[in-house]
């Protein structure tokens, strides 16, 4: 210990002590001297000899400094000044060598945060990976993964072994009014013990109780922690606290920690209830509406709960048929839920970035070849007088790490700047987003692997210049056979990187062509032009049909008269958002059309008369909704194309009659009116689905989107339209986008995705152009008397060129077919993200490769230009 | 002879010298070894690469001490002295050589049959 702080206390008075140690041996050359001069030496002699009585001065500090056990930190201070010496005699060399390592180790920590921390990394939840999501399976209907319905969801809790509970958490949204702007929060009504089953804490108050749940109402609230603060100015005086929801009293019971609740962007929780006007009767067996997760009893497997939970289905399918016949029970880990359809894209950015870190230790690799190559002359003069070869190694080694320290500092930094773009550019779509930190352990890795490229390949032509005679370089005055085996080394990685470059150009060319193809679809309705306004009535001011009409029908007309109004309608829910899908329908004139096991799905809407005019779909056939279908009138429905192709075939749609199936008691008949054409409601990559439009004024809806089509531009109605709104409700929340919009978001995941991996490509292929420029500049560099020669006997200058560049192209095409076998077999890996396109495009693989070609070429013809510019007298008398 | 094997033989017997040539009183660098050198009848001629490291050494393990002084022709000069813990380690080194110097005696004094009695029989 003492030791250290001596060291320590030394290093600090280092320059102190250097001077001390000049001093002391300038006074002993000069006792010394003076003694040969008492002696009658010639005072320049005297000091001749003191010094080499002496044995070299420079030695004699270095032992004095070795012993004093503070050596290696000055040495390791002066390789590092040395070594910044040597960087800034380079300066090109260092700004590729550090602008490489920054970019690598930059990029993928940036990704790898995002990746890990949205797809890898468990949720927040204690023990989460006991969390499981139970969905409905219904193979014949197409659903995979459906939510379950009431009377099921207590059936299968009640049954099952393996789990400790089972909830629901129904997603609803709530009316917020009362000390401040009303506001729509989205928020879940949940089962018995949802909080206890999720383990999200609450930071005060207490969760629900059994006797407050799952009954008639009681009005209690759990609120989020986001909420909490923005709202209530975090004041904890809030518990117990009344705050109105849906015009309803609600007390505060609770305040959950900060931090993602579930569902996800949950505001608030209520107790699942049955209220008298909504009795538990109205959730038969076949409405599927409850989300419902899990969490496995400890140490049960997924397969084990899977068995337990296949023979619960089994036999509720037999006690039930009906409504069960068919169905099963899929679990999956909740994890998989939330991250959903954002995995597969993630992780082929994850792989893309990979693909750039390599390209980077390559580069970097075969930047410092190169120097070293260049450099190995002056390390054998050095070793000739006198250097150490261990001193050689080390300071090629501080080079290193002072590359490596740079670049890494810089890539941090890019890290922190990439992680808070991507939070911000990032499509909603992709959970947990803004939570997303850089990740340290992936950014220590990443300077970790520099560093070591960095080291290894400064060591390679270091040690070989250490272990070659210098004699042999200085005589030969040029590179002998190990350099030649480097370079065949550096060919080798210049393929490489090309074909790592052209396996990320044919990703991001595929994802481009996808997202191209899918914004060229035909959405089949016009939503140029189209300002979209949605709100939520609430129940308690409108309690019943003739209320929400009442509303509607002051919504349409005062929007119609707004000013560059043409048309206005309505829809029920979100055209484009989540579908209400129905089964199959039975035809009055064809009942046994399909057997009672076949269900196809049917989107259900239901619209105001002026819907399809808005939205620029025609009327093919019959007539569309009008003002004479009111309530009390006979039951009309418009059907789409796909319907009457697919339920009507061969009749006369108009006048048929028809009925959903599980209507139960009671069956209500709906007639055709009119067919209209096909349009993509859930999405632009779905297929259009079968769809029947009800007349709004028959189904009043409590949540429902108003449509207005203007000939300008739809934003310049926002206020005007939001104040028509609250003209009639001032305490309605509504939220305006334009359609325009709406179809914009669907396209924002795969923009996302493919303008990044656009990124990444450009960034291989530059790492790459550098990567072949370097090389040839070099080759041409160390031929030029080779060169010389040539044209001294006469050889024409486009020969040279054309030498030049096909021993660059040669390096470039050998990567191009590597790189292509590779990119057809990863290609195959990301079908399912591809749209419109096979993995193996023909037309993405030509243009990928005529790019890189294009780039390689254009890389290698400065140095080919300077090869054929090479003056003959001048190349020969250099060496 | 290496560089490395001279310091070996003289790495114990430098020491020794150097804390000896110190209890003889305060002395700068070059001081000491004339001191050295006028004691052994100009026999024993340290090198002079070899003395500052050893006196840094020494200083850095505690068993002299060195301090800014001035030489006798008045200038200015690094004084070593011997610390208390110097002294000590004087007395041990000092005892350690004498036995090794009775051993060497021993072992040169030995005369040819010396060994007869208990070697190998032919």
């Amino acid at each position: 210990m003492r030791g250290f702080w001596l060291r320590l206390l030394r290093l600090l008075r280092w320059r102190a002590s250097e001077r001390e140690i000049d001093e002391e041996l300038r006074f002993h050359v000069e006792m010394e001297a003076e003694q040969y001069l008492r002696q009658g030496v010639d005072p320049a002699e005297a000091r001749r000899r003191a010094l080499i009585a002496l044995g070299g001065l420079d030695r004699w500090r270095e032992e004095v400094r070795a012993a004093r056990g503070t050596a290696w930190i000055e040495d390791a201070v002066r390789d590092v000044r040395l070594a910044v010496r040597g960087l800034l005699r380079a300066p090109g060399f260092a700004v590729a060598a550090v602008g490489a390592i920054a970019l690598g180790i930059g990029a993928t920590t940036a990704v790898y945060s995002v990746v890990d921390q949205v797809v890898l990394s468990p949720l927040p939840y204690p023990d989460s990976h006991e969390l499981v999501t139970v969905w409905t399976q219904d193979p014949r209907q197409g659903a995979e993964k459906d939510v379950a319905s009431w009377p099921n969801f207590i059936d299968w809790r009640d049954a099952a072994t393996t789990f400790d509970a089972l909830a629901t958490a129904l997603p609803r949204r709530y009316t917020l009014t009362g000390g401040g702007e009303p506001e729509e929060v989205v928020g879940a009504a949940v089962s018995r013990g949802f909080f206890e089953l999720i383990g999200h804490p609450l930071a005060l108050g207490r969760p629900f109780r059994d006797d407050e749940v799952e009954g008639t109402v009681s009005n209690v609230v759990v609120i989020s922690h986001e909420l909490f603060a923005r709202r209530f100015g975090a004041d904890s005086s809030v518990v117990g606290r009344t705050i109105t929801l849906d015009g309803a009293q609600y007390e505060i019971v609770g305040v959950t920690r900060p931090g993602s609740g579930y569902p996800r962007d949950a505001a608030l929780w209520t107790p699942q209830a049955f209220p008298p006007d909504e009795p538990l009767t109205k959730y038969p067996r076949f409405r599927l509406l409850f989300p419902v997760i899990g969490r496995l009893a400890d140490g049960v497997t997924l397969s084990a709960a899977q068995a337990e939970m296949d023979a619960i289905a089994a036999r509720l399918a037999e006690a039930y048929p009906e409504a069960n016949q068919g169905t099963g029970i899929r679990l999956e880990p909740l994890q998989e839920t939330i991250v959903g359809d954002a995995r597969t894209p993630l992780l082929v950015l994850l792989g893309a970035v990979a693909a750039v870190m390599l390209i980077v230790v390559v580069n970097v690799a075969n930047l410092l070849l190169a120097r070293g190559t260049a450099r190995a002359r002056e390390l054998a003069v050095r070793l000739a007088i006198g250097a150490g070869r261990g001193r050689i190694v080390r300071q090629v080694l501080a080079e290193s790490a002072l590359l490596g320290g740079l670049g890494g500092l810089v890539g941090a930094a890019l890290a922190a700047v990439g992680v808070a773009t991507l939070a911000a550019a990032g499509p909603p779509e992709l959970p947990r987003l803004d939570e997303v930190r850089p990740d340290w352990t992936i950014l220590g890795i990443a300077l970790a692997v520099a560093f070591a490229a960095a080291f290894a390949f400064g060591l390679v032509p270091a040690l070989q210049a250490g272990r070659a005679d210098p004699a042999t370089h200085l005589r030969s005055g040029g590179p002998g056979a190990s350099t030649a085996a480097l370079g065949r080394v550096r060919s080798a990685f210049v393929a490489a990187q090309f074909a790592l470059a052209l396996v990320l150009l044919v990703g991001a060319g595929l994802f481009l062509r996808s997202f191209l193809n899918l914004r060229a679809v035909d959405p089949g309705f016009d939503p140029d032009g189209v300002l979209s306004v949605s709100m939520n009535l609430p129940r308690d001011r409108y309690p019943n049909a003739d209320a929400r009409r009442a509303f509607h029908q002051q919504l349409l007309d005062a929007a119609a008269a707004l000013p560059g109004v043409q048309s206005v309608g309505t829809i029920d829910g979100l055209f484009l958002g989540e579908l209400p899908r129905l089964g199959t329908p039975t035809i009055e004139s064809r009942p046994d059309q399909f057997g009672p096991d076949t269900k196809i799905p049917v989107a259900g809407r239901t619209v105001s008369p002026g819907f399809f005019s808005t939205m620029g779909l025609e009327i093919v056939a019959g007539r569309g909704l009008d003002e004479t279908d009111r309530p009390g009138g006979v039951r009309v429905a418009v059907v789409n194309e796909t319907f009457a192709r697919r339920f009507l075939a061969g009749l006369d749609p108009i006048g048929q009659r028809f009925t959903w199936l599980y209507q139960g008691e009671g069956s209500q008949w709906f007639t055709i009116v009119g067919v209209v054409e096909g349009a993509r409601q859930a999405g632009l990559a779905a297929p259009v689905l079968p769809a029947v439009f009800n007349a709004l004024a028959q189904y009043p809806p409590s949540r429902i989107e108003l449509l207005i089509r203007t000939a300008g531009d739809p934003r310049s109605l926002a206020r005007a339209a939001t104040r028509v709104v609250h003209e009639i409700d001032p305490n309605l929340p509504v939220s305006v986008r334009t359609l325009d919009q709406a179809l914009a978001d669907q396209l924002a995941p795969r923009r996302f995705v493919s303008s990044l991996l656009g990124v990444f490509a450009l960034a291989a292929l530059t790492l790459a152009a550098i990567g072949i420029f370097g090389v040839m500049a070099y080759v041409v560099g160390r031929r030029t008397r080779e060169i010389g020669i040539r044209v001294a006997l006469g050889a024409a200058r486009p020969r040279l060129l054309f030498d030049v560049l096909r021993e660059g192209m040669l390096h470039a095409g050998a990567g191009l077919v590597v790189g292509v076998l590779a990119a057809l077999g990863l290609a195959r890996l990301v079908r399912s993200q591809l749209f419109g396109l096979e993995p193996t495009d023909p037309a993405t693989f030509t243009a990928a490769a005529a790019v890189l070609l294009v780039v390689a070429a254009a890389a290698c013809v400065l140095p080919a230009r300077r090869a054929a510019a090479v003056d003959a007298v001048i190349a020969l008398r250099e060496e | 002879m290496s560089n490395d094997e001279r310091a070996d033989m003289l790495q114990g017997t430098l020491d020794l010298l150097i804390l000896h040539a110190l209890s003889l009183g305060p002395m700068h660098g070059w001081g000491i070894s004339q001191r050295i050198r006028e004691l052994s009848d100009n026999v024993l001629q340290i090198n002079q690469g070899s003395l500052y490291p050893a006196l840094h050494r020494l200083e850095y393990r505690g068993l002299v001490r060195a301090r800014w002084g001035r030489s006798e022709n008045n200038r200015r000069a690094k004084i070593y002295s011997l610390t208390p813990a110097g002294q000590r380690r004087l007395g041990v080194e000092h005892r350690d050589w004498l036995r090794f110097m009775e051993a060497m005696q021993r072992v040169l004094a030995a005369a040819p049959g010396a060994l007869e009695p208990k070697g190998v029989t032919r």
